[in-house]
């Protein structure tokens, strides 16, 4: 009885401490919003004209100031490529969110190869690989694809990745699957009974969904054991989860664990192409544009110690 | 600044008018006094010239959100995003420009541009450019961009003098007058020609130029630079359908009929420039 109560005390005050809880390591990024207002963002760095513009009135929204990254057709195909911005110092966990709108090509180049990544990355000597991805095969824009690129921790150098592709437009999940060095990278799809890993198994559509027709608001919430992508529904301003992942796999979890960096990027790809379109691997042609209009950052701080206590880190 | 600052003050002082007055307005409601039998009474002359109000010199760097001495076209009815003043340059490191993009959704015709909120005459008007290069997304796109004296005016009729790049031929320019008399319909009478500027390696696509042309009471000669200290390249000249009526300077950025944009390419105008003569 004693017991029971000092645990409801304890699951009470433990979100509140939490909460409350300052990092005080300066190797961290603290909480932030990066609104773009400036020329020179405040939080991340990476780039210049002609492929990265800060500050800037939109170029489809009024009264919003954002930042602009323009692939260049002379960039080599390649993730990290083309323009690219990165937080100076680490993330970890917590929530992440930003407001982005991809090029609409679909008109002017549909076979394009190029990729939006709104993302985490961050390989740590020792502790491995710590990716988390929202991204966009621009030739397709009514498709999303979210996962996670981790390490196995007996040897940091074999990777896998856990990942779901949604027609956000339709409401569909095209497949929630892993694939690890196990095999040779095949890819398998999850149990059907692993709600674990398959969560929510049924997306309502938002009708018209074209990351390229709109901004949107994007974000993840980052725990130790469970990692949520989803939408602000542009309507409701809900959000839509579009993946809740608790799960693991046959080799490891699939959820990232050690620190890592918060990036934007846009490049081009040559073997990747959208899942509706196996023609879509082309270097683009034009200059085309990405927009975002702010990203934020908001650390579990007490979480984010706890680990690296644990992990001497 | 310092070169706006001027070009305003200029401007407040210099409000030129031309040397003949408007058409007299029949006073209304009073009974013109009767002529008697005979002829009727002998038509108004008719005016020499346009009674307009000319601008002075200027160069605009459009450095600012406005301007002293252009209106940006707007077009009413749905948001625009065509013209972006003081915009960083997609392509010169720390210049600002006027950035102008072309509208998917545009009619032919219809785009992105600036007019001179007063009359130019007689003197040199050049513009400090980069155009797209859509060569290789776009081979086929009708799309121009254009430096323009023009004016529609219901006694002299329309003039237009014009040098402009076609996005889809960014090796060539283009230049010629065009004419329609006064209650004529229809498209005006163009003569003009294109040609390749004999400047080595020309793209209009590839880097800023300086174009523009001279335009004196005889002749019009239009011409390029490589930069705007460099020595000018001689487009064409004729001394045949010369406006001699003010005009307003402009610049167009639009898709014609054929292969609309699929895309909002960014074209990029350093400073637009005039000096009379």
């Amino acid at each position: 009885m004693k017991f029971s109560r000092y645990f409801i005390v304890l699951a009470l005050l433990l979100p509140a401490a939490l909460a409350s809880a300052q990092d005080p390591d300066k190797r961290y990024m603290p909480a932030f919003t990066e609104t773009f207002d400036d020329a020179r963002p405040q939080y991340f760095s990476g780039g210049s004209a002609p492929r990265i513009f800060s500050g800037v009135p939109s170029l489809t929204e009024e009264e919003s100031h954002v930042m602009l990254l323009r692939i260049q057709p002379a960039d080599p195909a390649g993730a990290g490529r083309g323009p690219e911005i990165a937080t100076s110092k680490t993330t970890h966990f917590g929530t992440y969110s930003a407001r982005i709108r991809v090029p609409d090509v679909k008109q002017v180049q549909p076979n394009v190869g190029a990729v939006v990544g709104y993302f985490t990355y961050r390989f740590t000597q020792g502790f491995g690989l710590s990716e988390i991805d929202f991204e966009w095969l621009i030739a397709d824009p009514t498709l999303i694809y979210i996962g996670t690129w981790t390490s196995d921790p007996a040897n940091v150098n074999n990777l896998q990745r856990v990942g779901r592709t949604i027609n956000l437009a339709k409401g569909q999940i095209l497949y929630t699957n892993y694939r690890s060095y196990h095999d040779g990278h095949r890819n398998h799809n999850f149990d059907s009974a692993d709600d674990a890993a398959l969560t929510p198994r049924s997306i309502a559509a938002i009708p018209d969904y074209d990351a390229s027709k709109r901004f949107y608001v994007y974000g993840f919430d980052w725990y130790p054991d469970r990692l949520t992508w989803w939408i602000q529904h542009p309507e409701t301003e809900e959000k839509v989860i579009l993946w809740d992942y608790t799960g693991s796999t046959p080799n490891f979890s699939g959820i990232p664990q050690p620190p890592t960096t918060y990036l934007l990027n846009f490049w081009h790809t040559n073997d990747w192409s959208v899942d509706t379109n196996p023609r879509s691997t082309e270097a683009p042609k034009y200059p085309y544009i990405l927009e975002v209009d702010w990203m934020k950052y908001e650390p579990y701080d007490a979480l984010n110690i706890q680990w690296r206590e644990q992990n001497n880190y | 600044m310092v070169r706006k600052i001027i070009g305003l003050l200029a401007a407040a002082l210099v409000l030129v008018c031309c040397t003949q007055p408007a058409l007299p307005v029949p006073d209304e409601g009073k009974e013109e006094p009767g002529p008697g039998p005979g002829p009727g009474p002998e038509p108004p002359p008719q005016p020499q010239e346009k009674t307009v109000q000319l601008t002075t010199a200027f160069q605009e760097d459009f450095s600012a959100q406005t301007s002293d001495w252009l209106d940006f076209i707007r077009h009413s009815g749905r948001p625009d995003f065509r013209c972006f003043p003081g915009f960083p340059s997609l392509s010169e490191k720390g210049n600002a420009i006027l950035l102008l993009r072309l509208d998917p959704a545009d009619p032919a015709g219809e785009g992105a541009g600036v007019q001179s909120r007063d009359f130019v005459h007689f003197g040199t008007y050049a513009v400090r450019m980069r155009c797209p290069d859509i060569t290789a997304v776009q081979s086929r796109l009708t799309a121009v961009a254009e430096l323009v004296l023009t004016d529609d005016d219901p006694v002299f009729g329309l003039d237009e003098i014009v040098l402009g790049v076609r996005l889809a031929e960014p090796r060539k320019v283009y230049t010629g007058v065009s004419r329609r008399e006064a209650g004529e319909t229809g498209d005006p009478a163009y003569t003009g020609d294109t040609a390749e500027p004999d400047l080595s390696g020309f793209n209009a696509g590839a880097k800023f130029y300086v174009y523009g042309f001279d335009w004196s009471a005889e002749k019009i000669v239009w011409w390029v630079k490589a930069t705007p200290s460099a020595a000018r390249t001689i487009l064409a000249e004729t001394t045949e359908n010369v406006p001699q009526q003010p005009l307003r300077m402009g610049f167009r950025y639009h898709s014609t009929s054929g292969h609309p944009a699929l895309y909002p390419y960014e074209l990029e105008i350093d400073w637009m420039s005039y000096q009379p003569t």
